[in-house]
């Protein structure tokens, strides 16, 4: 059996790597994808620790992966709308020209 | 006449003077409200005049049933007639109900009579003394509501109704000080505005105590009251009982007693509270002489002889009475002797005759202190009801020289400048207010003659003589008064003074005796330097006095406005130059007081003789002689049974009660023979040459110990600077400096903060990420990971 270990540290190196992304990247649709590679990233530790830890039919680390899917795709929709917005507005959706958090 | 006819008629004492105050003062609010006198018509001139009959018939009729009352007790073997319930004050939940009840007991009944009548003869006096002041009906509102106060006050059975009374009696006071509120300047005393505060805030120290007294008393009753409701523990019997049985400690009667004695001190105007009351003379006479002098300021000594029972068990307490008295006694009759202004003598003569009764009281002379209570009430208010008079003829007589002048001028700038009547208006009118600026402000600042320096101040003795010849019941009576109060013998205040100073040296308190003794001399002294420079010596100066003020006046100003040829004679032809033409020849005369201004005199100065052999020694004229002991007896009974298991109790013999009386007798002889001395035979040199033989004595006594010096530098600028120092300092330096602190600090960080927030995505998501990491070391570093 794989240990645990190993899909956590691959779970490590994906969120990581959209944390960089999202930290690093100037395109707001970039940033996006990131978070959902970080989301990801997280489920496999949900699905990794559900496998080690539960002894018979246990399903709470699944379920829980399937609600963040579910809640991913919602936000996706919302975020997509927001990005959409965004371009028709500024027609720019790069990150560092929108600071209207600020006002 | 039983017990029950007294129950059912008792509550009328009190009650009707209110009344009368009610009717008047709806009178007064519908029909006569800040109108002048002369603006009045003659539906108002009869209301207005109403409310003195209004006033007199109330007074009249509580004096009545007084006197019945009175009679009554003396031919009953009961000596306690008590009202439970009239009514009931704050009614609320079972026990939380403050009855109002009223008693009859020889004390009560004596204060009541002593009350009513001194309050009729003020009442008929003021109908002449006020007649032509736009007040009047207020006047006649305010005074039988102190009447009604003051009979509250000495009539309730419990000493939260005590205290009520207490406190409306201050209030009617302080109405009465201020009774001329409008006035601006009164010839450099204070003036009535600021003098009924003064009154009020010291009283409020007394009352301080006072206060505190009660609520001691109702924290102790509280374990003792079985079955009492709850406030109806503070019924005078029901406390009494608790102390006469012994249940209270000594410490906690010593504190109780001198809590209670502090609001007498107040009231009573005993050093080191008696400041107010020598101001409170701002208010009219009348006033004076029935609150200032007659009634109010005796509820100090009703109220330390209501506790006898209380009081009598510290000796400690009795002690401090008796310091405090004596040494009043002694201010009052030192001050007295060297004051100008006639009322301000016969002030500080009132703070020394309370001290009198206060140190009666101090050697427990129970029955004293209440025979010269009644006496000092007749003779004083007989004195100043006459000052009255006298400053009343004096202020006629100024103000009609206004007039004279006011018509003179104009009648001469008419002659002087018959084709510019413009003009002379305008120099008529200048030269009559510098007329009558002279006489009330005086005409040079820096001068050494004190008439021109000063003014003419109406109250002033200097200026006055020989008013026998204008007013002789005034006079006569005045004399009379003035000798009971000296103790000149077969007086009242003969008899009375003498048993207090009896009483005294009884107790062998030589030294007590002694000073008592000395200040009876000075008292003998003052009262008679009164009368004779008043009265009897000298000649009428106040026409004079009054013109030399007004021509300097006018010469000063005709030469500003540079008028040639004037002749101030011309003007003034009020006096022809000397006084004693001018009686001859002009309008000027005293105004003679009217009968119901000597009506009251009269019969004052009839008790100011009669009252005192109601009190005759027993010693010497046999047992039963002293009608008021055998009628007071009743009342200070507590006291005298403590006293009889003690080794205070001592009856007097009969030698030495002689000697005593003989001592006394030439004592006060002599203070009258020094008086006739010096201000009879050698008004013009003596007293000139005796202050200044005494040098700094008579600067202390003429400046009143300095009292008011000393209390403005301590408790108006230290008191002052003291709560400088807490605004500026305390509140302002480190309480706001906190405040503001905590909010300069706040902004600072929040300046810094808000450089965080840049609206930029990416940023949050950085401080997120690095939050994240600081999250995962804290957690990695405290509780650590195991693998």
């Amino acid at each position: 059996m794989i240990p645990t270990a190993w899909f956590l540290i691959l779970s490590g190196v994906l969120f990581s790597i959209g944390l960089t992304g999202v930290l690093m990247r100037r395109n707001v649709l970039v940033i996006f994808m990131c978070v959902e590679l970080m989301m990801n990233a997280v489920n496999i530790t949900f699905v990794a620790f559900a496998r080690s830890f539960t002894k018979g039919i246990n399903l709470a680390g699944d379920n829980f992966v399937v609600f963040v899917v579910t809640v991913a795709a919602a936000e996706a929709a919302v975020g997509l709308a927001i990005i959409v917005s965004l371009a028709t507005k500024q027609s720019s959706v790069d990150a560092d020209s929108i600071g209207m958090l600020k006002d | 006449m039983t017990a029950k006819d007294v129950e059912s008629i008792l509550w009328l004492v009190p009650i009707i003077p209110l009344v009368a105050s009610f009717i008047n003062a709806f009178i007064s609010l519908a029909f006569l409200a800040s109108r002048k006198k002369s603006d009045l018509t003659a539906g108002q001139r009869f209301a207005r005049g109403l409310t003195g009959v209004i006033g007199i018939t109330a007074i009249i009729s509580s004096l009545t049933i007084s006197i019945i009352l009175l009679v009554f007790l003396q031919g009953s073997s009961e000596h306690l007639v008590s009202v439970k319930e009239i009514f009931i004050w704050i009614p609320s939940g079972d026990d939380f109900q403050i009855r109002f009840g009223l008693m009859l007991d020889p004390l009560t009944s004596v204060m009541t009579v002593v009350v009513t009548t001194i309050s009729l003869m003020v009442h008929i006096f003021s109908t002449g003394y006020m007649k032509n002041e736009d007040g009047f009906h207020r006047f006649y509102t305010y005074l039988p509501f102190f009447t009604f106060s003051m009979l509250l006050l000495v009539m309730c059975n419990n000493f939260l109704w005590l205290y009520v009374g207490w406190e409306l009696v201050g209030l009617s006071s302080y109405l009465l000080i201020g009774f001329w509120f409008a006035k601006k300047y009164d010839w450099g005393r204070m003036l009535p505005s600021s003098a009924n505060v003064k009154a009020f805030v010291v009283n409020r120290i007394g009352d301080f105590g006072f206060g505190l007294g009660v609520m001691w008393l109702f924290v102790i009753m509280l374990p003792h009251g079985e079955g009492i409701p709850l406030f109806d523990r503070l019924n005078y019997e029901n406390v009494f009982k608790v102390f006469e049985e012994g249940l209270v400690d000594g410490k906690v009667v010593f504190l109780v007693s001198i809590l209670l004695f502090m609001g007498a001190m107040g009231k009573s105007a005993q050093i080191p509270l008696h400041v107010w009351l020598p101001d409170a003379m701002a208010g009219p006479t009348p006033v004076s002489a029935l609150i200032h002098a007659a009634t109010m300021v005796t509820a100090g000594v009703y109220l330390v002889g209501r506790i006898n029972p209380i009081i009598v068990r510290s000796e400690e307490a009795i002690a401090v009475v008796a310091v405090i008295g004596i040494l009043t006694a002694f201010f009052g009759s030192t001050v007295g002797t060297t004051q100008k202004d006639i009322k301000a003598v016969m002030a500080y003569s009132t703070v020394s005759q309370l001290g009198y009764m206060f140190f009666a009281l101090g050697v427990y002379g129970w029955v004293a202190a209440f025979f010269h209570l009644m006496t000092h009430a007749f003779f004083k208010g007989l004195l100043f009801l006459g000052c009255g008079a006298v400053i009343h003829s004096n202020e006629d007589t100024i103000k009609e020289m206004f007039e004279e002048i006011h018509h003179n001028a104009e009648e001469w700038a008419k002659k002087k400048y018959p084709d510019d009547p413009a003009k002379a208006a305008e120099y008529a009118f200048e030269l009559f207010e510098a007329a009558e600026n002279a006489i009330e402000y005086g005409v040079d600042p820096n001068s050494d003659d004190r008439l021109m320096r000063d003014g003419l101040d109406p109250q002033d003795m200097d200026y006055m003589g020989n008013y026998f010849k204008q007013m002789p019941v005034v006079a006569i009576s005045m004399t009379f008064g003035a000798a009971a109060l000296a103790g000149v013998p077969l007086t009242a205040g003969f008899w009375s003074k003498d048993e207090i100073l009896g009483t005294a040296a009884l107790q062998g308190q030589w030294w007590i005796y002694l000073i008592g003794l000395f200040s009876a001399l000075l008292t003998a002294f003052y009262s008679f330097r009164m009368i004779f420079s008043v009265f009897w010596s000298g000649s009428y100066r106040l026409p004079n006095a009054l013109t030399r003020l007004a021509h300097t006046g006018m010469q000063k100003k005709a030469t500003e406005l540079g008028i040639q040829y004037f002749n101030p004679r011309e003007i003034i032809e009020f006096v022809g130059g000397n006084a004693d033409k001018a009686r001859k020849q002009v309008k000027v005369h005293v105004h003679k007081p009217g009968w119901n201004m000597q009506a009251p005199l009269a019969f004052l100065a009839f008790m100011s003789i009669a009252a005192g052999y109601v009190g005759l020694p027993n010693v010497i004229f046999g047992n039963g002689v002293n009608q008021i002991e055998k009628f007071l007896e009743p009342t200070f009974e507590p006291a005298l049974k403590v006293m009889e298991n003690s080794d205070i109790a001592k009856q007097p013999d009969f030698t030495g009660t002689l000697i005593l009386l003989l001592v006394s007798a030439v004592v006060s002889l002599t203070g009258v023979g020094i008086a006739y001395v010096m201000y009879h035979k050698n008004r013009e040199t003596l007293p000139e040459r005796a202050m200044r033989l005494s040098g700094p004595l008579y600067y202390i006594s003429r400046n009143k110990w300095y009292f008011d010096e000393v209390y403005d530098l301590i408790f108006i600028k230290g008191g002052l600077a003291f709560f400088r120092f807490l605004w500026r300092g305390i509140d302002v330096f480190i309480i706001d400096g906190i405040v503001n602190g905590v909010g300069y600090v706040t902004r600072l960080i929040s300046q810094g903060l808000r450089k965080v927030q840049t609206g930029f995505v990416t940023n949050y998501a950085l401080y997120i990420a690095l939050g994240l990491v600081v999250v995962v070391a804290i957690f990695y570093l405290t509780v650590g990971v195991k693998f």
